[in-house]
């Protein structure tokens, strides 16, 4: 009860400050259209995938795909936080 | 040649790799597409039985063809199969003479085909027949004097003669009942007088009431309103009636009936529903033992109120199938002398009738009866019955008012419910004011610790709402500036909750690349099943290779910078 009103207090708040704010437009019904298509086809796409690979496979690959995009990020920072931790200082 | 580096390495190898994938799937597409020879109707593969659409445009011809000209083997199916196919195409067919049928049909998984032939049609048998969805996805039903045939082993694996109408419904569990015996290549039936154009499986099947009897093609149900003719059509109205005359019973079954009710033996927490149909065949001796017996299901989930215990269907042959929707108990006819029921009731003079019972746990119990039961004498009845224990009902039944309140006693019916305490048992009241008093002191503690809990632990559906309410507050306003992220949200759940398309795997690109562009691995599956786990291991096994490979190069790339 306490966390619930405290809650909704500050997203009063919030909405009150937005609704001063003028409404944006929405997309274009064409454009969306055209996302829900490409939506519809990435999973139809996603689907076949996992009927080749396995869903448990296929899962495995994109995080493994993302994780190498990322790779020279995702090594950088965790190389700057064991260098912060003092196991990693010489 | 020059060195490629790392990186240059890993996006040739990631080209080949899909190259070979690219491949792989159209050379294996274009080969399904020849070996199964279908060609699509309304959708393909076939999903339904109410999916008719695809035709078989053969191995080397159409089917029939096939069969004359020796194209699909006998094996060891008779001869006259590809003798009678050589007969009708050449016209030799003699309505009234020839006696034979050809039907075909497409499985959904593993054989893409069957072939069924027929001959020698017994009186009053369609050869060959399928039930459509409304009697079950995988209900294919086969008349009399049946050989089939599957690809792999035409001829060799034959079954014949399978009993009538309806021993196959789990043999061919994997085949859709989508029989193309209408049109170009259909069931060609040539029993006297026998309406075969009725069957012509290219759309709905041949559905037919029972005059008068058990609500016209709907489902039983255990009110009295679903029942036609027999108003609240309880067994004790049957009882009734069977006392009046008016409704025969099978003795058997009410003797069986009679010594549950008499001795309690029925385990009332159990038992508390019970469905009844029963059947006569049409000839001057009803009841003679044999298949047609009569049959007494009894369904039995803890409770049903107002809920179908039967559904039952008339096949396009005329025959019949009743579906039990809940664990069943089935009473059926035996035929000896140690009878534990019935023992000396001879119902047909020369035969002693004896009655056991089978439990099943399954529900979807299926029953059929062949065209030989006269819609005129069916019978069917479902009712409900329930009390608590079986004491009560053998009270209520020595008072004679049981029967007369039991609808109301069931519609009413409520296990938690406690019975009331006899007037005169004290133990029974004290036991009550105790349970009342430490109800009272549980009640008030537990709102006293769930009024505290309610202050610091917030309501889930609560805090949903309020964060669902600044969402919408947020959408109204930022308009199309939430797209972008409204769409890689959906792309990225999309995606997430994606499963393998199995069983339905095909993708139509439209025209695209210049033409029809359809991926459908399972279809490569079902063709060339051995070739297809090859072919899938090897794309497995390079990508994860590829990958391990990418992941070293990075490494010693982004370690050495």
């Amino acid at each position: 009860m306490i966390f619930t009103a405290l809650l909704s207090v500050v997203t009063s708040v919030v909405v009150w400050i937005l609704n001063l704010l003028p409404s944006l437009p929405d997309m274009p019904q064409e454009i969306v259209t055209a996302a829900e298509w490409m939506v519809s086809q990435l999973e139809s796409v996603y689907g076949v995938l996992a009927a080749i690979y396995s869903p448990g496979l296929l899962s495995a690959i994109a995080t493994s795909l993302i994780a190498l995009l990322l790779f020279e990020q995702i090594y950088h920072l965790t190389m700057w936080v064991i260098r912060k931790l003092p196991i990693g200082t010489n | 040649m020059r060195d490629l580096d790392p990186l240059e390495k890993f996006k040739l190898l990631f080209l080949l790799f899909f190259a070979v994938v690219i491949v792989f799937m159209s050379t294996f597409h274009i080969a399904a597409r020849r070996a199964e020879a279908w060609t699509a109707g309304s959708d393909d593969p076939l999903t339904s039985c109410s999916d008719f659409g695809d035709t078989y445009s053969g191995i080397g011809g159409n089917p029939l063809q096939d069969l004359a000209d020796g194209i699909i083997p006998l094996g060891s199916a008779p001869a006259s199969a590809q003798t009678d196919a050589q007969d009708y195409l050449s016209g030799g067919y003699e309505p009234g003479v020839d006696h034979y049928a050809f039907a075909w049909a497409k499985a959904t998984s593993g054989e893409p085909f069957k072939l069924w032939y027929s001959a020698t049609l017994p009186s009053g048998w369609t050869s060959v027949g399928a039930l459509s969805d409304e009697f079950g996805e995988n209900a294919l039903y086969i008349g009399d004097n049946v050989w089939s045939w599957s690809p792999t082993d035409y001829g060799t694996n034959y079954d014949y003669p399978n009993s009538p109408g309806y021993a196959n419904n789990g043999i061919y569990e994997d085949a859709l009942g989508c029989l193309q015996i209408a049109g170009d290549y259909y069931l060609r039936g040539t029993y006297d007088g026998f309406p075969i154009e009725n069957y012509t499986f290219g759309g709905t099947p041949v559905t037919q009431d029972p005059p008068g009897q058990c609500g016209s093609s709907k489902p039983f149900y255990t009110n009295k309103d679903g029942l036609a003719d027999y108003g609240d059509a309880s067994i004790i109205n049957v009882i009734g009636e069977v006392a009046n005359g008016d409704f025969t019973l099978a003795g058997g079954v009410y003797d069986v009936l009679m010594h549950e009710i008499d001795t309690g033996t029925i385990d009332q927490s159990v038992y508390k529903s019970y469905a009844l149909f029963e059947f006569r065949q049409n000839r001057e001796d009803p009841w003679t033992y044999g298949t047609d017996a009569p049959v007494l299901v009894m369904v039995t989930p803890s409770t049903i109120v107002g809920e179908n215990l039967l559904e039952w269907h008339q096949n396009p042959d005329g025959s019949f199938k009743f579906t039990t929707l809940k664990s069943s108990v089935r009473w059926e006819s035996k035929s000896d002398s140690n009878g534990d029921y019935g023992d000396g009731y001879d119902e047909s003079g020369n035969e002693w009738y004896d009655i056991e019972y089978y439990y099943y746990d399954s529900g979807n119990r299926e029953f059929s009866m062949s065209p030989g039961w006269s819609i005129d004498n069916i019978r069917c009845v479902n009712f409900i019955f329930a009390s608590d224990d079986a004491s009560t009902y053998d009270v209520e039944w020595q008072h004679g008012d049981y029967f007369g309140d039991y609808t109301n006693f069931v519609e009413t019916y409520d296990p938690e419910v406690e019975e009331p305490c006899s007037t005169f048992d004290i133990a029974c009241h004290i036991g009550k004011i105790f349970d009342g008093v430490a109800d009272t002191f549980l009640g008030v503690g537990e709102a006293i610790v769930g009024g505290i809990a309610s202050l610091f632990i917030p309501n889930v559906d609560e805090v949903k709402s309020i964060f669902t309410n600044l969402f919408d507050a947020v959408s109204d306003k930022l308009g199309f500036l939430l797209f972008p992220f409204e769409f890689f949200i959906d792309a990225f759940t999309g995606m997430a909750n994606a499963a393998s398309c199995a069983p339905n795997c095909s993708i139509n690109f439209g025209n695209m690349f210049g033409g029809d562009l359809v991926v459908d691995p399972l279809e490569i599956q079902a063709s060339i099943p051995s070739y297809y786990a090859i072919g899938v291991n090897i794309i497995r096994g390079t990508t994860v290779l590829t990958l391990i490979g990418a992941f070293y190069h990075k490494f010693k790339e982004v370690s050495a910078s």
